[in-house]
């Protein structure tokens, strides 16, 4: 039983290979013909093979002064060819080559561009496939395409292209350049919130607690969504792919049925992105480089606040000034009439981030041998003030080949350094009163205090946030990472080749976080807490992952039968350590240093270590009739840490493809390009849930010995060591399963249009949630994790593009792209933990926000609120209706009903491109049609808002205010409305959302060649690029909480040499 | 060069198929740095002395015996203090104090003290579990003592959970539920025993005990040969069975091991105590029940009412009461002297010789027999600096009238009385010091809160 799939396939393969390679060896390779050099009309034969296989390569284009011809069989013959000429050759996938002849029989060796982005060939990153007989559902996007719409985000631009990618950013983090999104693919395989599964704080073992950035194995735990993301055959972080330079991407592409992910068993369920970077072009030395500007700056549209003086009147109406406190109003009023202070607490943390990034690439080499060495620098900086975000990298690769054998190293060193504002949290500024002025009367400068009033004798003082900029107030993170990936590629015969690939990296973080003591959190420490004040968190952590694979490659061809196959083994292991300490009591404001500190804050330092290890078996295997009908089967046999022992976790695929236009019947119709019809079904897996679940742990007492006091130390303290349980394996645990079945459509019309249209169905089952158990158990502090609970997406995708006109002559063209994604989740089985969740929310949730509930049926991501029949005019009370029909005034938990979906129904993307000689430009868009959102702007800001503050303007003009008026909105005005009559989860809140954003517009001119070279360039191109220019439609809501939203003009040059 | 591909290529299938017989070791072999897997942990002996360690240290919790089994909430039930209980000094002691098992804080208690009682028995479990597969490892006698402190303490936790959350036999059936006797680790949720199966299963895990553990290897920071005795005769009693009650009692008192005080220097007379648990917390969770947060003590006028009152005196060791703050015999004197310094006593009684003089005294009023009973309790008196009774054989209602008296004389603060009130049955109406009033719906029996 243990005989894998891969280990027949083997067997069959060196059965097979050397009959095979002895058919081939009957073929005369090339005429060998010796010419005399000195002749001027002399023959040149050409033989063209592909560097990696060492195949002889068809439809190659070689051009000889005025000459043109395409290789058959390999071969290429020229005629009357003078002495000291050039042979051009070009292949779509092959980096073209320049080579001079000198002799008459020439063998040339073509090197594959990495993988070619028009589709012609589809890489799994195991194993390539010829495109048209792939049977799997993927895309691939060139990076130049991608740097089209986006450079500042790689994944902002990849899903422009991309509609099954979703990627969002949070409203409370906006366009903050150190906060990562979320990404996913084909709607949720996992429950949202289940990062908060794995704090509940029963099992802090199994998963890394201030994991390092580039520790991908936590990032996908926090964010179990999450599509696997490798780099050139390395699996790395959503944050590592962020930071890396991303004009170095050559083409990204995205895996997303059973077919195309399968292969990578465990780690198939979410879908997989492969990211290529861009591979040394041959030469003696080329050089690219990139230069960019970039201004960040703040998108503040939906933030509609009061000025000083409706902020002075509202307060007045609501009744803040009643009693006594005439003199504080006559105060104020003061302020905001006679001095006129109106301080625009909106722009003050604002600014334009002006950041630049350049990028050098040089390269170089010969058939034998080629090389780059990158050098990249990338300053973002954002649009609150001081917030930035600094990479550099730098690269190496070298490849060389002997005979058969070939490898490559590519060497990557990345670093980061970035830094949040010290202006902080962007609502903090947004809810500051106008009246209130940051600057000292006197010094001008930031003035601690922003205004005091005495109630009943008590002090308030309200503080201005901007006064810690003064201070050393520090946020940091920074990090190296180091990598280095090997290739090794031996041809063994004609169709078969093993691949070796070894790679490690090694990444350090370390986080600074620093509050003085005169920051304004302490500023309420009593005088006798005086020397506790001020707080230095520094985390340092580091992640090390090894990786090792083999593989073996077969291809061949029997006639009208075609043959792929690829076996292979992936070993992976990553180690995660993390130690944070924190210090408290601080004297300097001015010096950011632990060492100013006196004492720790916590009784010990936090420390954590997660390995992992991981051991996949994999094979594919296609089978092509005539390239017209495929077959494609794979499988994976999993062996993880983190599942049962000695159990392996299987998975398979099975797809099928085919090609109509191949048939004869559609051979003479020339308009239909292309016509395939693929399916696949299959199951993948998931592993990111916390490590050691399977195991029963025990942890060590460290401040306790069972001994009697004052016995002395000798002998008796190791023995007196307790040990107590903090985890009980599920000894049984499985790897979490996709049932995944797509169907697919693609065509190719008139040269022109290309259509693609996918179906799909997705079961994501066997998820990893705590059991829950009954006290007696004595487990249910720290219960075991069970398989439970499940969810389905069912949805499809399309994506039309198409050239609405086109004229060679002026390069002029005009083309059109639209795609969009229809998905819908849904919950089909309930785990008990989420049960649980849902009653504990019900009962202890915060209800004047939304509180997710499970309910089998229902989207994972569906609003519930109480439904609502409006305001009562005459009282101002809302009234809600309850289950039975019945209206209330009270607003009750039961009576939530279903009040929308905050996924959409329908998102995707437009655009169009325009290019006219040599210029170009595009404008594209996304949208998204029937998502809900909660306005929780409405509740926070207008009808909970504490008055003491500011407030949205809607607050002003349209609460409630006497008995039967008609011109409101919202609840009566009062001096705080979360105390007096707090708002909860009501449908009067819940709003559409149907969006439509400019997500880019973009300009180019390319200097013509003729300039190019007078420069001695090859190109050289400007573009100038604005991203998020304008939003339509939505809620009005307040975009961008904690920092907000930003706009981003990009102006950049790239050159080449 | 044929050869040699041919070579290559059966390598590389070889090294494909062997590679992954090996892959299974190195995933099982994945290091664990920070946590003890149990296969490491049980694979010397003494990692079971570690673990067994571990339980007397859970023990030690605050909600356990660590203070509100013991000085805390089970001592303001049984009537150990009457001084500032009320709402304002602690909500949750004035609950206790007005029986008043029912309120939110307390049920909040009894499930903190159930999950925690359970988690204990959760790790004498895996041991049992572990101790069955590596009985071969151990050496010396190493087995039968883990064995046997395991079920020892197992019957132990259960027979106190039984004693909080399940009515006493004495107000009811029997065949009353009880509380889950849980004899495995695992997710499956064990079933409610009934009074009597319960006490029976500690009986039985007791007596393994008792043929397992060494009679001459006792020490008394663990549960032992002597102690799991003891605990057999408080647990006959609790049942009504007088006569192995008696026995037992007799057994430990005969066995001469254990002697009985002399002087006043030790007032917690550790020495006396058969099983006592090391509190490291003591200091400071005591603190929190006598000191400045809360306050509770025993008034002057109560001291004396219980200590001088009747055939006491006031020269009665225990009736030795300090200020809390100070320790010393000026300001306030409420707080038992046996607690001072507080932290000093590291071993909190579990259970006491004195316990078996009471239990053997009381099975012998029952048996009619006034003189053993009367000579029983004058060889405790003679120990805490009193005269003999001036009767060498009391009458039997006041002999029962004494009993009750000296489990809250001698267990002051223990936790013990609450359980003496329970085993009798004593109407809310009855008990002593009620300048304390309790609730309508006072009971002796702690919610479940599953």
């Amino acid at each position: 039983m243990k005989l894998k799939v891969f280990g027949l396939f083997t067997l069959v393969s060196i059965y097979l290979s050397p009959q095979t390679s002895f058919a081939q060896k009957q073929k005369p390779k090339s005429a060998k013909k010796i010419v005399d050099t000195a002749y001027q009309n002399q023959e040149v034969i050409l033989s063209v093979k592909d560097m990696d296989n060492l195949t002889l390569l068809d439809s190659v284009r070689a051009v000889i002064g005025i000459q043109s011809k395409y290789t058959y069989g390999g071969i290429a013959i020229f005629e009357n060819i003078g002495k000291d000429s050039v042979v051009l050759l070009s292949k779509p996938g092959y980096y073209g080559l320049v080579k001079k002849l000198d002799k008459g029989t020439i063998s040339v060796f073509l090197q594959k561009s990495t993988i070619p982005t028009d589709g012609s060939v589809v890489s799994t990153g195991l194993y390539n496939r010829p495109g048209t007989l792939f049977s799997g559902a993927a895309v691939t996007v060139s990076g130049e395409d991608l740097r089209k719409v986006n450079v500042n985000n790689l994944f902002d631009a990849l899903k422009y292209y991309v509609p099954a990618l979703v990627v969002s950013r949070d409203n409370r983090n906006g366009g903050n350049p150190n906060a990562l999104p979320t990404i996913s693919l084909r709607g949720a395989s996992t429950f949202p919130y289940a990062a908060a599964v794995s704090f509940s704080g029963t099992s802090k073992s199994g998963v890394q607690q201030n994991p390092s950035s580039g520790d991908f194995v936590a990032s996908n735990i926090f964010s179990a969504g999450s599509p696997v993301i490798l780099m050139d055959g390395n699996q790395v972080s959503l944050q590592t792919a962020l930071d890396f330079d991303i004009s170095r991407v050559h083409s990204v592409t995205v895996l997303k049925d059973a077919s195309a992910t399968a292969s990578y068993g465990m780690r198939g369920g979410n879908g997989v992105l492969l990211i290529q970077t861009i591979k040394p072009q041959r030469g003696l030395l080329n050089v690219g480089i990139t230069s960019e500007l970039q201004i960040a700056s703040a998108d503040i549209s939906s933030y509609k606040v009061l000025n000083a003086k409706e902020k002075l009147d509202i307060e007045n109406r609501a009744g803040l000034y009643a009693g006594n406190l005439n003199s504080l109003y006559e105060q104020r009023y003061n302020q905001a009439h006679h001095k006129g202070v109106n301080t625009n607490w909106l722009e003050l943390p604002l600014r334009k981030g002006i950041g630049m990034r350049h990028s050098l690439n040089l390269s170089g080499g010969n058939d034998d041998m080629v090389y780059n060495v990158t050098a990249g620098y990338n300053d973002k900086q954002g649009s609150m003030k001081g917030s930035y975000r600094k990479t550099t990298e730098l690269g190496a690769y070298f490849g060389a080949r002997f005979k058969s054998f070939s490898f490559n190293n590519q060497f990557s060193y990345l670093s980061a350094n970035a830094e949040n504002s010290a202006y902080g949290s962007y609502n903090t500024y947004v809810k500051q009163n106008p009246y209130w002025s940051p600057y000292d009367a006197e010094t001008g400068k930031f003035q601690k205090i922003l205004g005091s009033d005495t109630v009943g004798g008590v002090i308030s003082n309200y503080m201005n946030p901007a006064y810690n900029t003064t201070l050393a107030t520090t946020d940091a993170a920074k990090y190296s990472r180091i990598a280095n990936v090997t290739n090794m590629n031996l041809v063994l015969t004609n169709n078969l080749q093993l691949n070796g690939i070894a790679s490690l990296s090694n990444q350090s973080d370390e986080f600074d976080y620093f509050l003085p003591p005169n920051h304004t959190t302490f500023a309420n420490v009593p005088i006798d807490s005086l020397f506790t004040r001020g707080l230095y968190k520094y985390t340092s952590n580091s992640f090390f992952n090894v990786e090792a694979g083999l593989r073996l490659q077969y291809h061949n061809k029997f006639g009208l039968h075609e043959v792929f196959g690829t076996a292979g083994q992936t070993f992976i292991q990553t180690s995660s350590e993390s130690t944070g300490i924190s210090v408290s009591g601080f004297n300097v404001d001015r010096l950011a240093d632990m060492a100013f500190g006196n004492g720790y804050s916590t009784l010990k330092p936090a420390a954590g270590k997660i390995v992992t290890r991981y051991a996949s078996s994999y094979a594919n295997f296609v089978y092509s009739y005539a390239g017209r009908y495929q077959l494609d089967l794979s499988g994976a046999n999993d062996l993880h840490s983190a599942i049962a022992q000695n159990t392996s976790a299987k998975f398979w695929a099975v797809g099928a493809s085919w090609n109509v236009h191949e048939e004869s019947f559609l051979q003479d119709t020339k308009w239909i390009n292309r016509l395939k019809l693929r399916g696949s079904i299959g199951q993948t897996g998931n592993q990111y849930f916390l490590s050691y679940l399977n195991r029963t742990t025990y942890n060590y007492y460290t401040n306790l010995q069972y001994i009697a006091l004052g016995a002395g130390t000798t002998g008796t303290l190791g023995r007196a060591l307790g040990a107590y349980l903090t985890g009980y394996g599920n000894s049984k645990l499985q790897s979490p399963q996709t049932f995944k079945q797509n169907i697919g459509l693609d065509i190719s019309l008139f040269n022109r249009w290309s259509l693609s249209f996918d179906l799909y169905q997705q079961k994501t089952s066997k998820l990893v949630f705590p059991e829950v158990l009954a006290a007696s158990t004595g487990l249910s502090k720290f219960p075991p994790y069970q398989n439970a609970g499940s969810l389905e997406d069912r949805g499809a995708e399309f994506n039309v593009m198409g050239v609405l006109y086109k004229s060679p002559g002026n390069n002029l063209s005009w083309s059109i792209n639209l795609n969009g994604l229809w998905n819908k989740d849904k919950v089909t089985e309930l785990a008990p933990y989420l049960l649980a969740l849902n009653a504990e929310r019900d009962a202890k949730g915060d209800q004047t926000r939304l509180q997710s509930q499970y309910l089998k049926g229902y989207s994972p991501t569906s609003i519930w609120a109480v439904p609502s029949l409006g305001i009562d005019p005459v009282s101002g009370k809302e009234i809600f209706m309850k289950k039975d029909g019945s209206s209330t005034t009270i607003w009750d938990v039961n009576d939530k009903v279903l009040a929308g979906d905050l996924s959409p129904a329908l998102q995707g993307s437009f655009g169009t491109d325009l290019s006219f000689k040599q210029f170009s430009a595009g404008i594209y868009f996304s949208y998204q049609l029937g998502a809900s959102v909660y306005n929780q702007t409405l509740v926070d800001r207008i009808e909970n808002a504490d008055l003491l503050y500011n407030v949205d303007r809607r607050a002003y003009q349209q609460r409630w205010t006497q008995p039967n008026g008609t011109d409101f909105l919202y609840k009566p005005l009062s001096p705080n409305g979360l105390l007096s009559d707090p708002t909860y989860v009501t449908t009067r809140m819940v709003e559409k959302d149907n969006r439509l954003q400019c997500a880019s517009i973009m300009f180019g001119y390319a200097l013509p060649k003729t300039l190019a070279k007078r420069i001695n360039a090859k190109n050289l191109s400007l573009k100038c690029i604005l991203n998020n220019a304008f939003e339509l439609g939505g809620a009005e809501m307040e975009r961008g909480i904690y920092y907000p939203f930003q706009r981003y003009y990009t102006f950049s040059l790239n050159a080449n040499f | 060069m044929q050869v040699l591909r041919m070579k290559i290529i059966a390598a590389a299938g070889l090294f494909l198929l062997l590679s992954t017989g090996s892959c299974k070791k190195w995933i099982n072999d994945t290091p664990e740095p920070l946590q003890v897997d149990d296969s490491i942990i049980f694979a010397k002996e003494q990692g079971f002395r570690e673990v067994l360690n571990g339980v007397y240290l859970q023990m030690g919790a605050k909600s356990l015996y660590g203070r509100d089994l013991t000085v805390g909430v089970l001592s303001v039930l049984g009537r150990s203090y009457d001084l500032n209980v009320n709402p304002s000094s602690d909500n949750l002691y004035n609950q206790t104090a007005l029986y008043n098992l029912q309120d939110p804080g307390l049920k909040n208690y009894a499930s903190d003290l159930w999950t925690k009682m359970y988690q204990a028995i959760a790790n004498l479990n895996n041991l049992l579990l572990n101790i069955e597969k590596r009985k071969e490892m151990f050496t010396g006698n190493n087995y039968q003592t883990f064995k046997g402190e395991a079920l020892a303490l197992r019957a132990y936790l259960h027979f106190d959970l039984l004693r909080l959350f399940a009515a006493a036999p004495a107000s009811g059936t029997l065949t009353a539920p009880g509380i889950p006797y849980v004899t495995t680790i695992g997710t499956s949720q064990t079933p409610v025993s009934n009074l009597d199966q319960v006490m029976e299963q500690c009986i039985g895990d007791l007596k393994t005990a008792e043929s397992l553990l060494n009679p001459s290897e006792a020490s008394t920071v663990q549960i032992n040969y002597w102690a799991v005795k003891a605990l057999l005769s408080r647990l006959y009693l609790y049942k009504n069975d007088q006569e192995n009650a008696q026995k037992y009692a007799y057994e430990v008192i005969n066995s001469k091991r254990f002697i009985l005080a002399k002087n006043n220097t030790d007032l917690l007379f550790i020495k006396e105590s058969l099983f006592g648990l090391l509190v490291q917390q003591n200091g400071p969770l005591h603190k929190t029940v006598f000191g400045e947060q809360v306050n509770l003590g025993f008034s002057s006028v109560a001291q004396t009412e219980l200590y001088v009152a009747g055939s006491g005196s006031t020269v009665d060791w225990r009736k030795s009461f300090v200020d809390p703050l100070t320790g010393f015999a000026n300001g306030p004197l409420y707080m038992p002297k046996k607690f001072f310094p507080l932290g000093a006593k590291s071993a909190f009684p579990m259970i006491r010789l004195t316990e078996m003089y009471y239990i053997a005294a009381e099975c012998a009023v029952n048996n009619r027999d006034s003189l053993t009973a009367t000579t029983l309790l004058d060889s405790v008196r003679v120990h805490r600096n009193l005269q003999k009774y001036s009767l060498s054989a009391l009458k039997g209602d006041s002999l029962k009238v004494e009993i009750g008296k000296e489990y809250l004389k001698e267990f002051m603060g223990e936790g013990q009385s609450f359980f003496y009130f329970k085993r009798k049955n004593i109407p809310f109406a009855s008990l002593p010091f009620t300048r304390i009033p309790v609730v309508g719906n006072a009971t002796y029996v702690f919610v479940k809160p599953e």
